[in-house]
């Protein structure tokens, strides 16, 4: 009776761990095969990348303004705690100079490090997923041209529980799709390519949208706006409803992200400056995409 | 003395120029310090949008573009003299605190918009279109690079 019993308890005391250990697991969704015969095209590679806008973040504003230096080091304050942006710079040991391919496609992909880690959310993988292969491919391409910088990253300081990166398997499961988008053509204005910018590469939901407790953007109110998120100020509604910006036209739309004007000739300020620095080097096409898209959300208050 | 009378000649010349129309609708309370940024930001949108159509290659009128282009040369003045009490984070402004931690800065950033500006209202009174466009731009250029650094959203 007693063996009985200490059987059935340690079989299910496996079972559980092997439950729990298939929800925490840093699982890979893609291989090499999926790049296979894709060859980089840098030049395509740096659009992306200022489209992607990785310097908004992996740039250390304090030290230079140049663009292509990712040296890391700017703090992202949030509820969960401060995240300390890594240097993505192509130096082998402080940056991501020793990362093949894969392990940059993954990274971006499935929010996974190279050592099998889970990565926050901070990092707009959640976005960053529904990039194309061939525009990995050639941002990592890209990437691998930029200066080295030998800074090392300084861990961050996330609150308890939050700093168990375990934690995020779970949270992978309900809130990270990992669905791939078609990037449409990057000479034709159309809603396919609108989309691809907006939520795969320039991914405006991760400020625009509001997130639930967990952190998560809630998709039923994508890019209604936010009350207020880092730092003061609301992030405004970009849907088109007469509390965003339904009473703008597109050609509205697109001289603000080309020159940083609203109808009203208000000029863009803070975090959006940084954003129209990049927006106003897209194509003519891309930009009126994006418009197109934009006009075409469904409108929320 | 000089200085505070250049300064009062300054704002007098912006708010003169700007929609006073525009700014007696918008229910901010007169007198403040806070208040006069938010009147010489306004004079700043109504000479763009003045001017914008004629840097688009709408008819040029020089009286207009060089009324216009003096209000963003007396705005760009005005500036470094309207940031005196540091009040970032208060309610109704947007002011970063950037501004007073790098006063240099700002202030530079300041006389580029009022040089520009200048150089527009001196090519406007000549009747030089091409030249008003190409300095009332560079004076438009320097509202984001502004905004990017030293306003809050």
């Amino acid at each position: 009776m007693k063996k009985a019993f200490l059987h059935y308890l340690i079989s299910s005391c496996f079972l559980l761990a092997c439950c729990i250990t298939l929800i925490v697991w840093p699982w890979r969704s893609i291989s090499e095969k999926d790049f296979e015969g894709l060859k980089a095209n840098i030049e395509n590679g740096a659009y992306i990348y200022n489209a992607a806008g990785c310097h908004s973040c992996h740039l250390d504003e304090n030290k230079s303004e140049d663009p292509h230096l990712l040296a890391g080091g700017h703090i992202l304050k949030s509820d969960f705690g401060n995240f300390i942006v890594p240097n993505i710079s192509p130096h082998p040991i402080a940056g991501i100079g020793n990362w093949t391919r894969l392990e940059f496609a993954t990274a971006l992909v499935d929010g996974v490090s190279p050592k099998g880690q889970h990565y926050y959310p901070a990092f707009p993988y959640t976005s960053y997923a529904q990039m194309s292969k061939q525009d990995i491919v050639d941002l990592f391409a890209y990437i691998k041209t930029l200066p080295e910088i030998s800074t090392p990253t300084p861990s961050s300081d996330i609150k308890f529980p939050f700093n168990i990166r375990l934690g995020l398997g779970p949270w992978k499961l309900f809130f990270h799709s990992k669905q791939g988008r078609n990037s449409g053509l990057n000479n034709e204005i159309s809603l396919e390519r609108g989309a691809y910018i907006v939520e795969a590469l320039a991914h405006c939901g991760e400020c625009h949208t509001p997130r639930s407790v967990n952190g998560s953007l809630i998709h039923n109110k994508a890019y209604s706006g936010v009350n207020s998120a880092q730092g003061r100020g609301a992030i405004p509604n970009i849907t088109p409803h007469e509390n965003g910006i339904g009473s703008w036209s597109e050609e509205e739309i697109v001289e603000y992200l080309a020159s940083g004007f609203t109808p009203e000739f208000d000029s863009a300020g803070g975090n959006m400056a940084s954003v129209i620095e990049k927006t106003s080097k897209l194509t003519e096409e891309d930009i009126k995409s994006i418009a197109l898209y934009l006009k075409s959300l469904r409108p929320l208050p | 003395m000089i200085f505070k009378a250049l300064k009062t000649v300054a704002i007098i010349s912006v708010l003169s120029l700007s929609n006073l129309s525009a700014i007696a609708h918008d229910g901010v309370e007169m007198g403040s310090e806070m208040s006069a940024r938010h009147y010489v930001m306004k004079s700043v949108a109504s000479a763009a949008s003045v001017a914008v159509p004629m840097l688009k290659g709408g008819e040029f009128d020089k009286n207009a573009a060089t009324l216009a282009a003096a209000s963003m040369a007396a705005a760009g003045n005005a500036f470094p003299y309207l940031f005196t009490n540091e009040d970032a984070g208060s309610e109704g402004t947007k002011a970063s605190a950037n501004i007073w931690s790098d006063k240099a800065g700002f202030d530079s950033i300041s006389l580029q918009m009022a040089n520009a500006g200048h150089d527009a209202y001196v090519a406007a009174k000549a009747g030089d279109e091409e030249g008003f466009k190409a300095a009332f731009g560079q004076a438009m250029k320097t509202c984001r690079a502004c905004h990017s650094k030293y306003r809050e959203k």
